[in-house]
Order: structure tokens, then C-alpha cells, then sequence
């Protein structure tokens, strides 16, 4: 089996975007911008007769930032949420997170509750439909959570993980659905059986009350599956663009 | 400017802003171009180190004072270049008028009343 090809990434390049810690997107455009004038800058030293080692030298001298500069990018390209929240401190901070993601749930949850009282599916509603409602509004939750952390606060740190979360929990209302379902039809067999003669009535109600709650875990599940889509393809067009970023030739030795 | 609020530290760290932009004010330059030419007009008293010019760079342009658009080399790779806006170039009229004033104002007190040096 053949080894994995080592990526032609510059030491310096690699270096300056582990210790840079602003958002992806930004932190790709500026690697881009500084391997891309690091090499012209080299080329013209070549031309006005450096040596090339010396070239590169003074390159890297003028444009490769120093820790005290890459502070002052990392406040340039903050996050507005991150300015916002600056001051606060780590403790204060992940319970603001906590209370304002269970604001979230509780809000989405009355939400569909009030939409679906509306609607008068609940006439003859199964009890898992509630069940349902909840595992729906942990779903609407959890992409609105995952939109937030990538998009306004801008962490890329950990995406892989939430995302397998996402998706896991985006198949938890079809999954109720299915058991409340199945637990409908052996009651509705078990009243039938006692009195066959509200077979006609019903079996109508179970179908309604049923198909009702389907239809709803099925929308829950697509919320969260094109939540899981959009977030996975943004982070993999960021993360290829910083990996060809990373992977750039500098200084390749033919030229200069 | 009142008398009172003049700033040295800020009035220094302005250098750098009024440097960029005024390199800028005959046509767009790369980040590289611009430190170059900033060195080489200087006669190598102003040089850009440490990666300084890029901060310098993305905070003017978060400001609108000048606009970066990236450009396609013939390898393919992307090449960022900085040019200025017409907002920036009102700022830049602005504080050279500004630099102006308190380098003369400085000037006169540094050679005394009387104008005239030693």
C-alpha cells in the first residue's frame, strides 16, 4: 500500500495557522495573501541580486507576522459575538450559552405546541406526538445551536463531532414516531378486539392521529438532515480552501 | 482637534495608516508592492516588519478606507490587491492637512519662538 503523500505545506505557513486562532474562512484568505506576497517579495529580491536564502530571509523578516502581530489579527478578524463577549469570563460566559440554548428549546417547543393546537391534529393525538414535538424542538435546537457556533461565533474547532450529533439526533423523532406508532396499533387491536364495532370510527382515528405524527417527525428529521448538509459541505469548501492554502509551494527551489 | 486632546501614541501609530493609504493613492498594489514602496520611497527609513503591514492592511479595509480584491495568477494561485476608496481618500486628504498642522505647530516650538534654528 503506498504511503500517503506528504502535502508540500510550508513549515511557516503551517506554523502561522496553528498559532493563528481567527475564524477559518479568514484565517485561509490571510494565509493565501501572505504565501502569495512572500513569494513575490522573494522574487524581486532575487531579481535586485539577493541570494536566494538571503531573499527569503528578508521576505520572511518583513511579512511573516510575530506573535504580538497575529494578537492584533486575531482582534482584527474576532467574531462580533466574540467582541461582544470578551470580557465576560469562561464560567459567565458557558452559562449565558446554556440558558440561552435552553431559551431556545423552550421557545421552539411552545412554538410547534401552538402550531399544532392550530392545526387541531391533537383531537385525537397519540401521546408520543408531544414526545415527538419535544424531539423535534431538540433537533430545531441543535441545528440553530450548530448555525450559531459556526457562523456568529465563528468556532470551527470542533464541527466533526456536533455534526455525527446532529445527524444522530435529526433521526430521533422518526425513531419516536415509529415506536408511538407501533405502540397505537397494538392498543388499537386490543380496544378492537373488546369492541369490534368501533373498527369503522377507530381505525379513521388512528390513521389520522398517526399520519399526523409521521408527518411531523418527518419534517423534524429533514430540518435536521438539511441542517447536517449545509453545515458539513460549508466546512468542507473551508477546510479544502485551507489545506490548499497550507499546501502552497512558497518558496519553490526552481524559482527562486 | 482641540489644543487639549492630541494624542502622540495615536498620532505615531497614524504614520503607518497615512503611509498605506498615501502608496496607494495612484493605484492598487499587493500587501508586498505596498511595503516595498513604502521602504523605497522612504529611502529605507519606513520598513514594514513582522507581518506589521497586514493589520495595518485588514483594519483599513474593515473601515472602508481601502477595498482588497483577490486577482488570479497564471499557476492559478490568488493574489490579493489593495486599492484606495474614495473614502480613504478623503481621510488621507484630511490627515496629511492634519500631520501638516502638528508637525509645523511642533516645528515652531522645537526651534523657539523666533522660528529660526540655533
Amino acid at each position: 500500500m503506498r504511503a500517503p503523500r506528504e502535502p508540500r505545506a510550508s513549515s511557516a505557513l503551517r506554523s502561522l495557522s496553528d498559532r493563528l486562532a481567527v475564524p477559518l474562512p479568514a484565517k485561509t484568505r490571510l494565509l493565501e495573501e501572505i504565501a502569495s506576497d512572500l513569494r513575490s517579495l522573494s522574487r524581486r529580491f532575487v531579481s535586485d541580486g539577493l541570494t536566494p536564502e538571503e531573499a527569503r530571509r528578508r521576505a520572511a523578516d518583513a511579512l511573516l507576522p510575530d506573535d504580538e502581530t497575529l494578537a492584533w489579527l486575531d482582534r482584527i478578524h474576532a467574531s462580533g459575538y466574540r467582541r461582544v463577549t470578551e470580557r465576560w469570563s469562561a464560567e459567565r460566559l458557558r452559562l449565558a450559552e446554556r440558558i440561552l440554548l435552553v431559551c431556545c428549546f423552550v421557545a421552539l417547543v411552545l412554538v410547534e405546541a401552538r402550531a399544532i393546537l392550530a392545526a387541531d391534529v391533537t383531537r385525537y393525538a397519540s401521546p408520543f406526538l408531544w414526545i415527538v414535538v419535544a424531539a423535534g424542538a431538540a433537533v430545531a435546537t441543535a441545528v440553530a445551536w450548530n448555525g450559531f457556533t459556526l457562523w456568529v461565533k465563528g468556532e470551527h474547532a470542533r464541527p466533526r463531532r456536533a455534526m455525527r450529533s446532529l445527524l444522530a439526533l435529526s433521526a430521533a423523532p422518526v425513531g419516536v414516531a415509529l415506536a408511538g406508532t407501533w405502540f397505537d396499533v397494538f392498543r388499537l387491536a386490543a380496544l378492537l378486539q373488546q369492541r369490534p364495532a368501533l373498527a369503522d370510527v377507530m381505525v379513521v382515528r388512528a390513521l389520522i392521529q398517526d399520519a399526523a405524527m409521521l408527518s411531523i417527525a418527518i419534517l423534524f428529521a429533514l430540518v435536521g438532515a438539511v441542517g447536517w448538509l449545509v453545515f458539513t459541505q460549508w466546512m468542507a469548501v473551508q477546510e479544502h480552501a485551507h489545506r490548499r492554502a497550507l499546501n502552497m509551494d512558497v518558496y519553490p527551489d526552481k524559482e527562486v | 482637534m482641540s489644543d487639549n486632546d492630541f494624542d502622540v501614541q495615536g498620532f505615531a501609530r497614524n504614520f503607518n495608516v497615512l503611509l498605506v493609504l498615501s502608496t496607494l493613492r495612484e493605484r492598487a498594489k499587493h500587501g508586498y508592492q505596498i511595503a516595498l514602496d513604502i521602504e523605497s520611497e522612504s529611502n529605507g527609513l519606513f520598513r514594514f516588519r513582522h507581518g506589521t503591514l497586514y493589520p495595518i492592511l485588514h483594519r483599513l479595509e474593515s473601515e472602508g478606507l481601502i477595498e482588497g480584491d483577490w486577482t488570479r495568477e497564471g499557476d492559478g494561485r490568488r493574489k490579493k490587491e489593495y486599492r484606495l476608496t474614495a473614502k480613504g481618500r478623503r481621510h488621507l486628504s484630511g490627515e496629511t492637512d492634519r500631520v501638516e498642522a502638528i508637525v509645523m505647530r511642533f516645528l515652531h516650538v522645537i526651534r523657539g519662538a523666533g522660528g529660526a534654528p540655533a
